[in-house]
């Protein structure tokens, strides 16, 4: 709304490295993407002193191409900023910041480094990267908004991966195929079923009632999220006809599609209607199997009971009904007559009376018996096991036909099941396949010889750490996607990402242990000429707070948030998350991470929408970076930044001791330190100081000091300084 | 005049007075002043500034009111002479395989004809028919434009909605509304460009008012919501319960200095240069647009006019007067939902008329303040549902879902007033002569603002979409 004033500089950008025109108008199959990851030397540069090692090499040496240095060291506290937000979305405590001010030892960086990659914040935050690209939810949206309350076994699995660094070919895995891994264990069992929940999360439009287009819909929905997932390509363009930009045909889409098709995800009915689908979902634990089972039984057998009881009821009503017109007939004859007594009524009606009243008595018997045997089974209701959203091979396994323009029941010829032709190697299934084909999937999307799944997962890292990908479509690696900048260097971090074991935390070591990730982001106006979209990467990218980020730093800051992990938060959501007749629901409070927040399709907290979190329905590799009026709105007059400054200033005023109260000084610095992580100037510390003082000298009901503190914490936590990262 | 501003303080001005405190700007007044002002200013930079449509556009706004639940065609506007005669008779057509599937009729013979229980009458000057459930509406049938040929796909609720919102529904794409404050901007600054009153929360919620994957800005901003009553609704975030206006003022100063200092440090940042911006603007913003949200200056006859004060009209009376004024200032799409009241598989008598007395007083008020200020020429007005409902009964005395054939209305805008558009077989069921489905009429609704519908494209994931995907054409014979 209003005035959204714009994010990218329209600068005009630097020409890239390579003609786009030029690389467009060859042969599709020679677009830069599909051809293999060839890891070069790291370029000679000039300025030898410069550089820590390749990835400084490739930057510098294409700054210097250009005739361009690059930007100084910033500043320790800059860094640690920048450091903490972008390994674990919290902001650095004050202590943190002078311990690391004080240590001058050429280490400091690594084992802060160290600090940070070892922690559950970690986890936390760079799972949250891969839940947007899984379009990770706690309920279905679409048509029918039903509450997902096993999702977030699947949010823990993700946590978990990155925060115990599981190399990212294993994650690819287990996230297509885990169910048909082997396992050593029952735990390693149900965190790989766990893990496929990345197949099921999507939304479906679970009330279609053409069941085939409904399965059909879904299979599409899972190609083109493991598409734009793992390959950077947009499958699903191909549902209804050749991609018209890549090489990807209709054939390969249904290759694909058999896969999927063979396996099930729509599963089951949702509230035992028939019109509504539910999801599969599994079973977890060593007695898991039987559990479910034993519950599915009594679940139906209650269900049966209460239809049975329905079907009664009407019966009832009927009766009852009939009973009245037969009392009443007697009624009109008794007030004609003096005297009633069976004889003298129509024998129809006496008989009707009767009869009619006999059914009753024993429709109410059977009512009763099947109240008394409702009750019994609802009162001792079997243990239900833990269940994971988590996909199976289907009973029957097979290739399916291309549909003709994408029309479901339209159906032309078979085609086998396989990958992507374009891409890597070995591109078919390896006929017997008694299985889905969902396991060859993953091995062929993992495999060495495929060139994109580990340029995409390392472009990914890059554009978390630098605001910006290089290449900056980062779900998008097909022809209508951008060039890289540095291709290069693209290709060098793929080749290590393979190198060490696919492990993000050692690439992500590398990457901000670089002379690159720790320049500043300050403004040089001969380099902005040159290349206003810091494309040749001159300098670091200022980034504002995401949504999670901002949250959680406002409860860190003020001392609200509880770093303990959550499990459900869904769990006391109603079967439809959001349902016909219902009110808003309040917003789920809670002082935990927001990772753990649910993440209610079509209902999403108004933080996330206002600061552009991603949007659950698809994959979102790169979230979008607006400047909207309505951002202000929330930070000026939500409760979240009013409680945020009020808390601040309680705990200020508490530390700061009674006798400091009325120093404004004191209080500005102690403030300063906390929200922005460094000691105020002391014109800084008079202009706080004569603020307060002006506050407090208005009288009304608002100028007590803890009033006036914390109308000036939430002015710091609204200011550019707190939201965005130098 | 009495105002309130945001924080609750009353403001006394006139005119006058009003005007000169503009800059500061306080209430309603003020505010449409400065829209008018900002409508005819150069285009500021930002994607809500006003564009340049496509060709000259009949209408410059849209009132789109949405009868969740799906009125029954053949009990409003869609007479059925033989229906009614054969009413009680059995179904003398087949059902979609849609319908066939559905263990509702399946096995079962589909249940007998019901034919209407209202009586229809030729109104106006043109004759159109309109039945005895909406009187009121009855009264403006000469604006009326009325599509009896309408159909779509989805027999259920939520797919149907979201196709009628967003021309989707197993794919996530942006509503109407956010294709027209993209095709256009908006008029004014300091209110969204894309407003939705009382909007449903179940059949899609917040997707049918989504922007998708276009800009944010062209986001629906929801105001209240369905079920609540309207009078509690508000437009987020825009009041502070803690600082009075001279407080606030003072700490937004104080936030103001600090990007300052940030600004002067980094030189130059179009961040920080925004941010700054957009503080000011959302300042301004929450001191202006409350003021559209009270009613305390409407005249009585207005408001009787909306049948606000009569208990059954209230709710919707106050929902439809906000849009006006939500037109008046500039906004440029405005939803009102009626709530999902329109759904009658039984006992279709009470059920339809009780919704309909909410919403016809109401209805007829909104066409006939439009019209009385000029307004109706250049807004058009859309009813319209999900579907309609079947000709054969359900549950004895209901209609089940038909998305085959169904009707809905325009009004205003450079539409045709007294008109009908399109048939339904004789016992209205399907749309057989002129059919429109909803992709025809999405198409005409922008063709209306000026904009061509194979033109208004946004490439994302590297294609050009558009509302009507690959579908859609204008229905010309509607057009004034």
């Amino acid at each position: 709304m209003v005035c959204a004033l714009a994010q990218r500089v329209a600068q005009g950008a630097l020409a890239p490295q390579e003609n786009p025109d030029a690389a467009r108008s060859s042969h599709p199959a020679n677009h830069w993407a599909f051809q293999p990851v060839r890891p070069g030397e790291p370029p000679k540069v000039k300025n030898k002193p410069w550089p820590r090692g390749p990835i400084d090499r490739f930057v510098l040496a294409k700054l210097e191409e250009n005739h361009l240095t690059p930007s100084r060291e910033a500043d320790k506290r800059v860094l640690l900023r920048r450091l903490t937000f972008d390994l674990t979305g919290l902001p650095p405590s004050p202590g943190e910041v002078d311990a690391f001010q004080r240590d001058d030892s050429p280490a400091a960086v690594e084992r802060v480094v160290d600090r940070l990659l070892a922690s559950r914040q970690f986890g936390e935050r760079w799972g949250r990267h891969w839940l947007d690209v899984a379009r990770y939810a706690d309920s279905n949206g679409s048509d029918e908004n039903f509450t997902y309350y096993d999702a977030w076994r699947y949010r823990n699995y993700v946590i978990d991966a990155f925060e115990r660094d599981k190399p990212f070919n294993q994650f690819v895995r287990e996230q297509i195929a885990g169910d048909l891994l082997p396992a050593a264990s029952q735990e390693q069992r149900d965190e790989q079923i766990t893990a496929t929940g990345f197949l099921v999360l999507g939304p479906k439009v679970i009330g279609d009632d053409d069941k085939e287009q409904l399965r059909m819909d879904v299979v599409d929905e899972q190609i083109d999220t493991v598409g734009k997932a793992f390959l950077g390509l947009s499958l699903g363009c191909a549902r209804c006809h050749d991609h018209k930009f890549d090489p990807i045909p209709t054939k390969d889409y249904y290759a694909l599609a058999g896969i999927f098709g063979s396996t099930e995800t729509v599963h089951g009915q949702l509230l035992h209607r028939r019109d509504l689908s539910g999801w599969n979902l599994r079973p977890l634990g060593p007695e898991g199997d039987k559990l479910y089972r034993d519950w599915a039984a009594y679940d139906d057998r209650l269900d049966a009971l209460k239809k049975k009881r329905e079907e009664r009821q009407t019966e009832m009503a009927a009766l009852k009904k009939k009973m009245e017109t037969a009392t009443n007939e007697v009624k009109t004859i008794a007030a004609k007559e003096v005297a009633v007594n069976p004889s003298t009524l129509p024998p129809l009606l006496a008989t009707n009376l009767t009869t009619t009243q006999d059914e009753i008595s024993k429709l109410e018997q059977t009512l009763k018996s099947l109240a008394d045997e409702i009750k019994q089974l609802s009162d001792k209701p079997p243990r239900k096991p833990p269940l994971a959203m988590a996909v199976s091979d289907r009973e029957v396994i097979g290739d399916t036909p291309i549909r003709v323009r994408g029309e479901v029941h339209r159906p032309g010829a078979m085609v086998p099941r396989g990958f992507v032709q374009v891409v890597g190697q070995g591109a078919h299934l390896r006929q017997p396949a008694q299985q889905s084909g969902r396991l060859e999937l993953a091995e062929w999307l993992v495999d060495p010889a495929n060139p994109l799944t580990a340029r995409v997962a390392a472009n990914r890292i890059w554009h978390h750490l630098f605001g910006a990908g290089l290449v900056r479509s980062v779900d998008d690696f097909g022809r209508q996607g951008e060039l890289p900048s540095h291709p290069e260097l693209l290709d060098y971090l793929a080749g290590r990402l393979v190198a060490v074991d696919w492990s993000f935390k050692r690439m992500i070591r590398e990457i901000v242990l670089s002379r690159v990730y720790q320049m500043s982001s300050e403004y040089r106006a001969d380099t902005v000429r040159v290349d206003p979209e810091n494309r040749l990467l001159w300098r670091m990218n200022r980034r504002r707070l995401d949504a999670e980020a901002l949250r959680d730093s406002l409860l860190a800051i003020s001392g609200q948030l509880d770093l303990s992990p959550a499990q459900s938060t869904a769990a006391h959501l109603p079967d439809q998350a959001t349902g016909v007749g219902d009110k808003p629901h309040k917003p789920f409070e809670s002082a935990r991470r927001t990772v753990y927040l649910p993440v209610i399709r079509n209902d999403l907290r108004p933080e996330f929408v206002l600061f552009d979190f991603a949007d659950p329905q698809t994959v979102t590799g790169r979230r979008n970076q607006t400047i909207v009026a309505p951002q202000s709105l929330f930070l000026l007059n939500s409760q979240l930044l009013r409680d945020s400054g009020r808390s601040l200033a309680q705990k200020l005023l508490e530390r700061a001791g009674s006798t400091d109260a009325k120093d404004g000084k004191e209080l500005a610095r102690m403030a300063y330190r906390a929200v922005l992580a460094r000691a105020p100037s002391t014109s800084e510390l008079r202009f706080g100081r004569d603020w307060l003082a002006a506050w407090s000298r208005e009288e009304d009901s608002r100028s007590s000091p803890t009033a006036a503190l914390a109308a000036f914490c939430q002015a710091l936590l609204c200011s550019s300084q707190f939201l965005y990262l130098d | 005049m009495n105002l309130n501003n945001c924080w609750g303080e009353p403001v006394w001005l006139n005119r006058r007075a009003m005007l000169k405190r503009a800059a500061t700007g306080f209430g309603y007044l003020a505010f449409a002043g400065l829209c008018a002002e900002a409508s005819q200013a150069a285009a500021a930079p930002g994607s809500l500034s006003p564009k340049t449509p496509h060709h000259r556009p009949r209408a410059k706004r849209v009132i789109f009111l949405f009868m969740h639940g799906g009125p029954s065609q053949t009990d409003t506007f869609d007479y059925k002479p033989r229906l009614n005669r054969e009413s009680g008779q059995p179904c003398p057509f087949k059902l979609p395989t849609a319908f066939g599937d559905d263990e509702k009729y399946k096995g079962k013979n589909i249940p007998p004809l019901l034919g209407s229980p209202w009586n229809f009458r030729q109104r106006g000057a043109a004759g159109l028919w309109v039945s005895d459930l909406l009187p009121e509406i009855a009264t403006c049938a000469d604006d009326l434009c009325v599509i009896r040929s309408l159909h779509t796909e989805g027999q259920a609720h939520g797919e149907a909605t979201l196709r009628m919102h967003t021309g989707a529904s197993n794919l996530v794409r942006p509503s109407v509304g956010s294709w027209v404050t993209y095709g256009l901007g908006s008029e004014n600054d300091s209110l969204p460009g894309f407003v939705t009153i009382c909007p449903p929360r179940a059949h899609g919620g917040a997707q049918n008012y989504s922007n998708a994957f276009l800009p944010a800005a062209y986001q629906g901003t929801a105001i209240g919501t369905a079920d609540v009553p309207i009078t509690q609704a508000e437009i987020p975030f825009a009041k502070n319960l803690d600082l009075s206006y001279r407080r606030q003022r003072r700490q937004v100063d104080l936030i103001q200095h600090l990007n300052h200092e940030h600004l002067a440090e980094a030189r130059r940042d179009p961040n920080i240069e925004g941010l700054i911006e957009s503080l000011e603007l959302a300042f301004r913003m929450q001191a202006q647009a409350p003021g559209v949200m009270q009613l305390d200056d409407e005249s009585p006859v207005t408001k009787a006019l909306y049948g606000i004060g009569q208990e059954e009209t209230d709710d919707f009376g106050r929902q439809c007067l906000l849009a006006r004024r939500f037109a008046e200032a500039g906004v440029r799409y405005i939803q009102v939902s009626t709530g999902y009241k329109w759904d009658q598989h039984k006992d279709l008598v009470p059920g339809h008329n009780k919704i309909a007395r909410a919403t016809d007083r109401p209805i007829a008020g909104l066409l006939k303040d439009l019209k009385g200020r000029g307004l109706l020429d250049d807004t058009l007005v859309v009813w319209a549902a999900e579907f309609g409902r079947t000709p054969f009964a359900e549950g004895g005395n209901g209609r089940d879902h038909n998305p085959q054939g169904f009707t809905v209305w325009l009004a205003g805008g450079g539409v045709r007033g007294g008109v009908a558009h399109g048939e339904t077989d004789e016992y209205g069921h399907r749309a057989i002569v002129d059919p429109v489905h909803v992709h025809d009429l999405h198409a005409t609704v922008l063709h209306l603002l000026g904009l061509d519908h194979q033109r208004l494209t946004y490439r994302y994931a590297g294609r050009d979409f558009r509302l009507t995907d690959v579908h859609g054409e204008v229905v010309q014979p509607i057009l004034a």
